[in-house]
């Protein structure tokens, strides 16, 4: 009897720690090694990214979809996201988008978020691994300008009157964090378009992309900059070949597809394409050093050195180069353009290396010419009075 | 009686050894069944290993070891060349044949010349059009007459171009070798019967998430609330010390272009009618005095390289807007138009946790006498959206 009881508690012991391991553990099984990245958008690997790209005539509804899944560390924990198209402009000089402030809808020739429907207002995703698919609709307007026009559509932990309007005053101190994310919508309309690529600016710059006087670097790795200007009415998707030689373009000492990803110059748009050099066996590496400060917050300051990979020591850059863009791009009529080639000279020279090299060969070489000089002395001098003592001695 | 005993027991004897012999006699003919043909291939112009194309020109050679030795006049070497057709207009002759691994090689079409030194070759199905020619051998002595031996590495090949092709139909198809002494047989791929295409898609992907300090969990909610904004709670600004609150930016993606990061934010922190004064970029808030700013560690991206904008680039990489984001000492921050705080020109796929391939904002403020009593807050909206 004795026995049947102790057993009947090992029985309860086991089952509540299970109950207590699932329950603390949650209840939607996920392996241990997963990575949790939050709200997760998805398209189809068919799609060039995150962009959904349409051609469209005037009065024509178009509709496609993506997917929110839950993916956050907190696996029983319902998250809910409210759906919000917006127009985004580009800013002039950072080239860099600039979504806008207290309002969604922008009046420009290339704004979209007003053609654009949703099916829903808000999305749940009650637990890890949930998934709801975002379907939109485009409605192209029968006054629709020519060309592409773009938009994206953003889910968004703040409600859309909390994003056009603030947040009221809270009773906590401190900073609210809203945070949106989503996909990208192009939408050209049929009629008058074109795309009118042209090189605005290439550049050699270094590691922290800043350029170097009269073009003369040290050491890699350096950074072809390439802005583009798209003077057209509808984007464009260049490609191309990036090579840099030393004056024979058959013969390049690096030549790489411009583009690979195939990134959109929008119209009216200078977009910026960053090519990296960085194969010779000398060159920058750049540090990130964290350090807390003396409230305990997390610094981060950079620091450069110089490294050296003997296996490439074949590759040593030195003396003058160039950069040739060789850029091709489809026009509108689905033609091939080809876009005068664009060359850049630069130099990699070492030059603060060679000094120091330099001055070392100048100071040991005239330590010995000293050293030489003082024994020619020493030795006339020991000579002389040898003679002088043997001239004694006779 | 003795004499029909004897004739019994001699009957008897007769039968066992008979019985016995002839056990053993089936025996010594099995021991005398053929070899196995090994080392079999076919290789040639036009074929491939694996998968040879329909229809196409080949010329091919079917090489093979032969363990046995072929050395009486008479003796037969067959070839069924299964999965190749003789091309249109073209017939398969015997001048089209090579032979190798024999003492001699040379081939003559059949009935040809008996101990000329040369084997009998008699092809059939070697007509215009045909499938399947098979290539009979009839081994002959030289003049010697001395007979041939043929064993150990061999081959048969077509060495004409143009007179035989794959077959139209994909198959796997056995090639028979077949001699007096010896056999084998081997598969011969002909179109993608074999093949077998292996393949997967993935999605595009984009997350992001406002994370704890550590990465080890979501940035708490407002009103400790499950769902709705972030906060970032500075706690209570006392005249002590620069209080902070910090969180992390964690953008996952494998956009091959990239992601850009952008902030706007509502004003100042503030409480109706009064604003704690915005400490400016290159400075960090000190003790006793009123001001507020952030500090941004942009970290890195596992495969894309991060640019923080800090002005001082004149290309369009980062923002000439004036705000200097990758400052190492703080940025104002009352950007009420979008700011891009940093951008990626690749994936990034932190870890679980991960404190480096992740962005870390630290706000910082302190309160002086004369700051207004009351709850201050800021609103700040980061908007994630893939490169185009």
């Amino acid at each position: 009897m004795a026995y049947l009881t102790i057993m009947k508690k090992s029985h309860v012991l086991i089952t509540s720690i299970l109950l207590l391991a699932i329950l603390i553990g949650g209840g939607i099984p996920v392996a241990a090694q997963q990575k949790f990245t939050g709200l997760m958008l998805r398209t189809p690997a068919a799609y060039n990214g995150f962009t959904f790209e349409f051609f469209m005539q005037r009065g024509e509804t178009r509709c496609d979809s993506f997917i929110a899944q839950h993916d956050f560390q907190e696996t029983d924990k319902s998250f809910r996201y409210y759906l919000m198209a917006s127009d985004f402009e580009i800013d002039p000089t950072s080239l860099q988008p600039v979504f806008p402030t207290g309002k969604l809808i922008l009046d420009h020739e290339y704004s979209l978020a007003s053609w654009l429907s949703l099916d829903r207002d808000m999305v749940d995703l009650p637990h890890w691994g949930f998934e709801q698919p975002i379907a939109f609709c485009v409605t192209v307007p029968q006054d629709a300008q020519p060309g592409t026009h773009y938009a994206a559509i953003l889910l968004s932990t703040i409600t859309k009157t909390e994003y056009l309007s603030g947040i009221s005053q809270l009773d906590e101190g401190g900073a609210v964090l809203g945070s949106r994310s989503g996909v990208n919508v192009l939408v050209t309309v049929g009629g008058d378009v074109r795309k009118d690529v042209e090189v605005a600016s290439m550049q050699v710059t270094d590691i922290d992309y800043k350029g170097a006087f009269l073009n003369i670097f040290e050491y890699q790795p350096l950074n072809i900059v390439i802005d583009l200007v798209n003077d057209g009415n509808q984007f464009a998707k260049p490609a191309g070949n990036i090579s840099i030689h030393t004056g024979d373009l058959t013969n390049s000492e690096f030549f790489v597809p411009f583009n690979p990803g195939g990134s959109r110059v929008l119209p009216q748009t200078k977009s910026t394409f960053v090519t990296n050099w960085n194969d010779g066996p000398l060159y920058i590496v750049k540090d990130e050093n964290k350090s807390v400060d003396s409230s305990g917050n997390e610094i981060t300051n950079y620091s450069y050195r110089l490294a050296v990979d003997l296996a490439k020591i074949g590759d040593f850059r030195f003396g003058r180069y160039f950069v040739t863009l060789q850029m091709l791009y489809y026009d509108s009529n689905g033609q091939l353009q080809r876009v005068p080639d664009y060359t850049v000279q630069f130099w990699i020279i070492p030059w603060k290396l060679i000094l120091v090299i330099l001055l070392v060969v100048i100071t040991m070489y005239t330590l010995w010419r000293r050293n030489k000089k003082d024994n020619v002395k020493y030795i006339s001098k020991k000579s002389a009075a040898w003679k002088a003592s043997q001239r004694k001695q006779e | 009686m003795k004499t029909y005993t004897k004739l019994h027991k001699t009957v008897a004897l007769l039968t066992v050894f008979a019985l016995v012999s002839g056990v053993f006699g089936f025996l010594n003919v099995q021991k005398a069944s053929a070899a196995a043909i090994t080392s079999m291939s076919i290789t040639g112009t036009g074929i491939t290993a694996n998968s040879s194309t329909l229809n196409t020109a080949i010329t091919p050679t079917v090489n093979f070891t032969h363990p046995s030795t072929l050395n009486t006049d008479g003796q037969t070497l067959q070839i069924s060349l299964n999965g190749i057709s003789v091309a249109s207009g073209q017939t398969l002759t015997v001048a089209d044949l090579t032979l190798t691994g024999c003492s001699f090689n040379t081939l003559e079409a059949t009935p040809g010349t008996d101990n000329n030194g040369a084997h009998e070759v008699t092809i059939t199905n070697g007509a215009s059009g045909n499938d399947n020619p098979v290539v009979l051998i009839t081994l002959d002595d030289d003049t010697g007459p001395t007979a041939p031996s043929c064993t150990g590495a061999m081959t048969l090949a077509v060495a004409a171009a143009q007179v035989v092709s794959h077959d139209t139909t994909a198959a796997n198809y056995a090639i028979h070798i077949q001699s007096t002494l010896d056999s084998g047989s081997f598969f011969y791929y002909v179109g993608d019967e074999n093949d077998v295409q292996i393949t997967a898609t993935v999605d595009n992907v984009l997350s992001f998430t406002i994370r704890n300090t550590a990465d080890t969990a979501d940035q708490a909610n407002v009103g400790g609330s499950a769902v709705g904004p972030n906060l970032c709670d500075l706690g209570n600004l006392s005249t002590a010390g620069v209080q902070s609150c910090s969180y992390r930016l964690k953008v996952a993606t494998n956009a091959v272009n990239g992601y850009y990061v952008q902030v706007v934010v509502d004003g100042g922190l503030r409480k109706t009618g009064y604003t704690i004064t915005n400490t400016a970029t290159g400075s960090a808030p000190t003790s006793g005095v009123e001001g507020y700013n952030i500090l941004l560690a942009a970290g890195s991206a596992t495969v894309g390289t991060r640019t923080t904008c800090d002005g001082a680039i004149t290309s369009g990489n980062c923002l000439a807007d004036g705000i200097d984001w990758s400052n190492g000492t703080g940025t104002i921050f009352n950007n009420t138009s979008a700011s891009t705080m940093y951008s990626v020109n690749g994936p990034n796929n932190p870890a679980s946790t991960d404190t480096t391939n992740t962005a870390l904002v630290t706000h910082r403020a302190e309160s002086d006498p004369g700051t207004a009593a009351g709850i201050f807050n800021q609103f700040a909206t980061y908007t994630v959206v893939a490169r185009w």
